[in-house]
C-alpha cells in the first residue's frame, strides 16, 4: 500500500501516477500557469516602455490623456506581475508592492495638477533671485535676478512676489473652492456664457481683501526700493511659473506701470483677475483648477522714464538660417511695439563684429510717456525726430553685446525687452529663450513619381532620410573604421555593433528587427534615418547610390536631396510642456538599473524605476517557482528523465499537458515530448550530435538539481544538474556540458509579441582567456541572428524577443546546433586567430554567411 | 490667397504642436483656439478650408461643429481627432460628412499627409467652381473677360514673379501682369 502523500508533499510536484490528481498536488502547476502569465504581463510592460520612449523621441504628438492610459496600463500589468510573485514567492514580495508604489508616487508628484507651491518668502529684492527661484518666483523674477546678481547686466532695481504670497492670498479668501464650484455651477451653452462667468471671477478676485501680512511685506520691500529715488512709481507685471498654461492663452499683458504706492495692492489682484479670461474658464470645464495652475509670481521694479525702448533677438526669429542680431526700436514706452500700434525702427546687426548690415527706420508719429499721476499718455513725436533712428549707435553696441553675452552664459538664444532712460542709461526689463521657427512659404514634399523604388515596404525605425551607395556588412568587421563615411549601410541584422557605426553612415537598412531594439533606441537618439523588415536590401548591388526614405519606408535609386531636405525633422517641441513631462516621466520607467541577477545588489530595495520592477520580478519568479519547501523530496514523484543517446542524463518536470500517460521512473522520448520551444531546440541538439560520447553519471535526482539552481549554486562539479522545465509553449533548460552550464529559456507561441528566447551561458574547463573567446564566438554568431547581448567577460547573457513562431523555431534550432558546437570549444582557442577562423567555419556550417575577409 | 486652417482642441499643447508643425512644413494660415464655444463666432466671420477638431470637448463637441458645417452648406472640410477607441463616435462623424479621423497619439507625417490631401481637394473644388461660374457667364466676352482674369491670376501664383517672364510664356501683354 503506498504511502500516503505529507502535507508538504501535497504542495509539491505534478506527478504522473492517479495521486497525481489529488487536491493541493496541482499546485505546482497552478503556479506555472501564473507564471505564464507573469511572462505575458512582462512583455507587455516591455511593449508599453517601448512605445512610450517611441512618443518622447519627437515624432508623435500627444496629450496628457496619452501618458495617464500609459500609465494606467503599466500600473495594472505592474501590479498584477507583484501579486503574482506573492503568490508563488510569499509574503517576502510585499516588498516589493511597497517599492512599486514609492515610483508610483515619485511619478504621480509629476502630473501636472498634483504639483504644490512651494513654500517660499512673500517677497525676495531681484539682487537676491536667480535661475534657482523660478519655481517659486516666475521665469520673470528669475531671469531679471540673474541678469542683476550674477551677470553684472543693468537692471532696474526691484523685487518679486513669490506664488507663495500668491497661495496665501488665495486661501485665505477659499477662492480656490469658489472658483470651481462657480464654473462646475454654470451651464455653458456659448461663448458669453464664459464671459459672463470670466467677469464674475474676476469681481470675486478683485473684492477679496489681501492679508495683512502679505501686504507688510509688500509694503515694506516697497519702501526700501523707493527710498533713494525721486521717482517713486513702480510697474507691477506678472511673472509667471512654469510654462504656466493660462498664460499661453490669456491673449492680454498683466502688465501695470506708473504704479503708486496704494495702487499695489489692487494691482496685484487684477494680474490674477485677468488670468480669468473665457478661454481659462473654458479650459477649467474639463481640467480640475489646481494649485499649480493658479500659482503666479508678481514683479515690482522702478519705472524707467523711457525715451526710447524695444526689444531685440539673438537670432532671426523666423529664419533659423539668419544668426544675425536683429533689434527693434521705438520711442517712449515699448507697450506700443508690443501692442503692435506702431512700426518700430529695424536694425539687423552682424553678431561677429557688431556692424549693421541693414536698417529701416520707420514713421513714428506718436510716443507713450509717463502720465503726471499714474498710467501712461499718449503724445506726438517732434516732426524733426519721426523718421530718424531711435536708438543711438552706442546703444546698438551695448544690446548686442548683452545679448551675446546672456545667450553665451544660457547656451540657447534669447530676446530681451530694453529701454533707455532720459539721461541715456540702458536697461534690460526681460528675458527669455527665443523659439525659432523656420516659415516655409512653399510646400516642401517633392515629386518622387517618376523616381525608381528600389523598395517600397519596411518598418520605420527612425524617420528621415539619407543619401549615399550601398554598403553591405555580414558580420562586424575588425575595424568599424573601414566602413566608409557616408554610405547607406545593410545589414541583416540590428546587431549591438551597429551603435559604433552610427556617426559614420547616411542610413541604415536592416533585413530583420523592428522598433522596440536597444539599436532602434540609439538610432533615433542619433537622428540616424533606419529601416527595419527591408526583405530584399541583400539584392541591392553594392556601391548603387540610394536615397532612403526612413519615413515613408521607400529607397530610391539616385539622389535626391530635395526629399532629404523635406524630411529634415525640426526639434519644435523642446518646449512643450507634455513632451518635458513625458521626459520626466521617462526617467522613473525606462532606465535599467538591475541588471545582473547574480550581483548582491539585485535586490528590491535598489529597483529605481519601474523597468527595475519587472526585472526583478521575472528573474525571481523563476527561482521562486521551485524554491524551499514547496519541493517535493520524495523521488517517486519526480524521476522522470529525456531518453536520449546522447552523453548526457537530462531530468524533465512537466508542467503542462497530459500526464497519466507518464510513469514515475520513466525515460521520455524527445518525440513524446510536446513542448514548442523544446522540439525545436533538441532537434538542433540532436541534428548536430554529440561526438565525443563519453556517458555522464547522474547521481542526484531532479528536485535537488532544481534546488541548488535555484539557490544560485551553479558552480558545479563535472556534470550533475541538467534538467529541463516544459510547457506547451515554454521551456527552462538547464544543460551542463563539461565544466560549462548553459541557460535557456524560452517562450513560442503564435502571437510574437509574447515571444522571446533568452540565453544565459558561463563556466568551461579551460582557462579565462580561451573562455572569453568562446563567449565571443557565440556572441557573433547570436548577433547574425538578432539577439541583444548584456555579456561581460566570460559570462554570456543574450535575448531575442518578439519575432514570430517560425522564426523563433527555426533559431532554436540553430541554437540547439550551437550549443552542441560549442560545448567543449574553449580547449581549442588557443589564440585570436584561430577563434575567428572556428567563428567563420560555425557561420558557414549553420548557413548564416561568410565573413567578409 | 492662402489656403487656411482652424483648428480647435481643448489641449493647448496639442494646439501649439499642430500650429508648429502645419507651420514648419507647410504654407498654409493657422487659427487656432481651446475654446470650442468660439467657433460659432468665428465660422460666421470667416471662412476656412479645413477645420481640425477634436471630437470631444465641453459644451461643444466635434459632432456639433459637423452639424453646423453641414447644415449651413458650409464648404469647409472638416477633419477629426480623436482618442483611441472612440469607435462609435467616429462613425457618426464620418457619417455627417468629416472628410478623415485620425487617432491619437499620431505621427507628424500621418497629420501632414491628411491635412495635404485636403487642401488639394480644396483646390481642385475651388478651381472647378470657379471654372463653371466662368462658362455660365454671358455673352462670351464677359466670359473671356473673367478666364483672363483667372489665367493672370493663376499664372501670378506660380514661382515665376516677373512680369516679363509671365508675359512671355503666356503671350499676353506685361502691363496685364503689372496692373494685376
Amino acid at each position: 500500500m503506498s504511502k500516503q502523500p505529507s502535507e508538504l508533499e501535497k504542495s509539491a510536484l505534478v506527478d504522473a501516477s492517479p495521486e497525481a490528481s489529488k487536491p493541493g498536488v496541482q499546485t505546482l502547476r497552478e503556479r506555472f500557469q501564473e507564471f505564464l502569465q507573469l511572462l505575458e504581463l512582462n512583455n507587455k510592460v516591455l511593449k508599453i516602455i517601448s512605445d512610450m520612449e517611441e512618443k518622447s523621441q519627437g515624432n508623435y504628438l500627444f496629450d496628457n490623456k496619452y501618458i495617464l492610459n500609459m500609465l494606467d496600463e503599466l500600473n495594472d500589468a505592474l501590479g498584477k506581475i507583484i501579486e503574482i510573485m506573492i503568490y508563488i514567492g510569499g509574503d517576502s514580495y510585499r516588498e516589493l508592492r511597497e517599492r512599486f508604489n514609492k515610483i508610483n508616487s515619485s511619478i504621480d508628484s509629476l502630473m501636472p495638477g498634483n504639483q504644490k507651491v512651494e513654500e517660499e518668502v512673500f517677497v525676495l529684492p531681484l539682487e537676491s533671485i536667480g535661475r534657482e527661484h523660478a519655481q517659486t518666483m516666475g521665469s520673470k523674477n528669475a531671469n531679471l535676478g540673474e541678469m542683476k546678481s550674477k551677470l553684472d547686466i543693468p537692471v532696474p532695481g526691484g523685487f518679486g512676489i513669490s506664488s507663495w504670497g500668491y497661495k496665501r492670498f488665495i486661501d485665505s479668501n477659499d477662492l480656490q473652492t469658489k472658483i470651481s464650484e462657480l464654473i462646475k455651477s454654470t451651464d455653458y451653452k456659448k461663448n458669453e456664457d464664459l464671459k459672463e462667468s470670466a467677469e464674475a471671477i474676476r469681481a470675486m478676485i478683485l473684492n477679496s481683501p489681501v492679508p495683512s501680512d502679505l501686504v507688510d511685506e509688500i509694503n515694506e520691500s516697497y519702501h526700501k526700493l523707493i527710498a533713494p529715488l525721486e521717482y517713486k512709481k513702480i510697474s507691477v507685471r506678472s511673472s509667471a511659473i512654469g510654462e504656466d498654461t493660462l498664460h499661453s492663452f490669456a491673449g492680454q499683458y498683466y502688465t501695470f506701470i506708473n504704479v503708486s504706492e496704494n495702487e499695489i495692492t489692487n494691482c496685484y489682484r487684477m494680474i490674477l483677475a485677468s488670468k480669468f479670461t473665457p478661454r481659462a474658464i473654458y479650459y477649467f470645464l474639463s481640467h480640475l483648477i489646481t494649485e499649480s495652475d493658479l500659482a503666479m509670481g508678481v514683479c515690482c521694479q522702478v519705472m524707467v522714464d523711457a525715451q526710447a525702448s524695444g526689444v531685440a533677438y539673438s537670432h532671426n526669429p523666423v529664419d533659423k538660417s539668419d544668426d544675425s542680431i536683429n533689434i527693434y526700436s521705438i520711442y517712449g514706452l515699448g507697450d506700443y511695439l508690443n501692442s503692435g500700434k506702431l512700426s518700430p525702427d529695424y536694425f539687423r546687426v552682424s553678431r561677429k563684429d557688431g556692424t549693421v548690415i541693414d536698417r529701416n527706420i520707420a514713421d513714428k508719429p506718436v510716443r507713450l510717456v509717463l502720465g503726471e499721476s499714474d498710467g501712461a499718455i499718449e503724445e506726438p513725436v517732434p516732426e524733426n525726430m519721426r523718421n530718424t533712428p531711435s536708438i543711438t549707435p552706442e546703444h546698438i553696441a551695448q544690446i548686442t553685446g548683452y545679448l551675446l553675452k546672456l545667450e553665451e552664459y544660457y547656451g540657447f538664444q534669447l530676446d530681451i525687452e530694453w529701454a533707455v532712460d532720459k539721461s541715456g542709461e540702458l536697461y534690460l526689463l526681460q528675458s527669455r529663450p527665443l523659439h525659432i521657427l523656420d516659415i516655409r512659404d512653399d510646400l516642401v514634399e517633392p515629386d518622387m513619381s517618376s523616381a525608381k523604388m528600389l523598395s517600397k515596404r519596411g518598418v520605420v525605425v527612425c524617420p528621415g532620410a539619407g543619401i549615399g551607395p550601398i554598403y553591405h556588412v555580414t558580420a562586424r568587421p575588425n575595424e568599424v573604421l573601414e566602413i566608409p563615411q557616408g554610405v547607406v549601410l545593410a545589414t541583416k541584422n540590428p546587431a549591438p555593433w551597429l551603435i559604433l557605426t552610427m556617426e559614420r553612415i547616411s542610413a541604415l537598412v536592416t533585413e530583420v528587427g523592428g522598433v522596440a531594439n536597444h539599436l532602434a533606441t540609439i538610432a533615433r537618439e542619433y537622428q540616424v534615418p533606419t529601416l527595419a523588415s527591408v526583405k530584399n536590401v541583400a539584392s541591392i548591388p553594392e556601391g548603387t547610390i540610394v536615397t532612403v526614405d526612413a519615413t515613408k519606408a521607400i529607397i530610391y535609386e539616385g539622389e535626391y536631396q530635395d526629399l532629404v531636405k523635406a524630411r529634415e525633422t525640426e526639434d519644435i517641441f523642446d518646449d512643450v510642456e507634455v513632451f518635458n513631462l513625458l521626459e520626466r516621466i521617462m526617467k522613473k520607467i525606462s532606465p535599467l538599473n538591475l541588471i545582473n541577477p547574480g550581483d548582491p545588489n539585485f535586490q528590491i530595495q535598489n529597483c529605481r524605476t519601474l523597468h527595475d520592477i519587472m526585472r526583478f520580478a521575472h528573474q525571481k519568479a523563476i527561482v521562486e517557482l521551485f524554491r524551499g519547501e514547496r519541493f517535493e523530496k520524495r523521488r517517486k514523484w519526480s524521476e522522470m528523465y529525456l531518453k536520449t543517446d546522447l552523453p548526457v542524463k537530462i531530468n524533465i518536470l512537466l508542467l503542462e499537458g497530459e500526464l497519466k500517460k507518464y510513469k514515475i521512473k520513466r525515460g521520455i522520448s524527445n518525440k513524446e515530448i510536446q513542448s514548442v520551444p523544446f522540439c525545436a531546440f533538441w532537434k538542433g541538439v540532436n541534428q548536430q550530435g554529440w561526438q565525443n560520447q563519453k556517458k555522464i553519471v547522474e547521481r542526484y535526482s531532479i528536485i535537488s538539481k532544481i534546488e541548488t539552481w535555484a539557490t544560485g549554486d551553479r558552480e558545479s562539479e563535472y556534470s550533475k544538474k541538467s534538467f529541463v522545465i516544459l510547457g506547451s509553449n515554454y521551456m527552462l533548460f538547464s544543460l551542463h556540458l563539461g565544466y560549462h552550464l548553459m541557460t535557456i529559456e524560452s517562450m513560442i507561441t503564435p502571437e510574437p509579441d509574447k515571444n522571446f528566447v533568452k540565453l544565459q551561458h558561463k563556466g568551461g574547463g579551460a582557462s579565462r582567456e580561451r573562455r572569453i573567446r568562446r563567449i565571443k564566438l557565440i556572441s557573433s554568431v547570436l548577433s547574425l541572428m538578432g539577439f541583444e547581448h548584456h555579456s561581460s567577460g566570460d559570462v554570456l547573457d543574450t535575448t531575442l524577443a518578439c519575432e514570430s513562431d517560425e522564426c523563433m523555431i527555426e533559431k532554436l534550432s540553430i541554437i540547439g546546433r550551437l550549443t552542441m558546437m560549442t560545448k567543449q570549444l574553449d580547449m581549442a582557442l588557443g589564440n585570436d586567430r584561430i577563434a575567428e577562423w572556428h567563428t567563420n567555419d560555425i557561420i558557414r556550417q549553420l548557413g548564416l554567411g561568410a565573413k567578409e575577409s | 490667397m492662402k489656403q487656411t486652417i482652424l483648428i480647435v482642441d481643448d489641449e493647448p499643447d496639442m494646439l501649439t504642436l499642430l500650429s508648429r508643425i502645419i507651420a514648419l512644413k507647410s504654407s498654409y494660415h493657422v487659427t487656432t483656439t481651446i475654446n470650442a464655444l468660439e467657433v460659432p463666432g468665428l465660422l460666421e466671420n470667416n471662412q476656412y478650408d479645413l477645420i481640425i477638431t477634436d471630437l470631444h470637448m465641453p459644451g461643444y463637441s466635434g459632432i456639433d461643429l459637423l452639424r453646423q458645417v453641414r447644415e449651413q452648406n458650409r464648404h469647409e472640410e472638416v477633419i477629426i481627432i480623436t482618442a483611441f477607441r472612440s469607435f462609435e463616435s467616429v462613425s457618426e462623424a464620418i457619417s455627417l460628412g468629416a472628410y478623415d479621423y485620425i487617432t491619437k497619439p499620431f505621427s507628424r507625417e500621418q497629420i501632414l499627409y491628411i491635412i495635404e490631401k485636403v487642401m488639394r481637394w480644396q483646390r481642385a473644388k475651388k478651381s472647378e467652381s470657379e471654372m463653371n461660374a466662368i462658362l455660365e457667364m454671358k455673352p462670351f466676352e464677359i466670359a473671356a473677360d473673367a478666364f483672363k482674369k483667372q489665367y493672370i491670376h493663376y499664372l501670378m501664383e506660380s514661382e515665376l514673379n516677373d512680369p516679363k517672364e509671365l508675359s512671355g510664356i503666356s503671350g499676353l501683354p506685361v502691363d496685364d501682369f503689372i496692373s494685376e
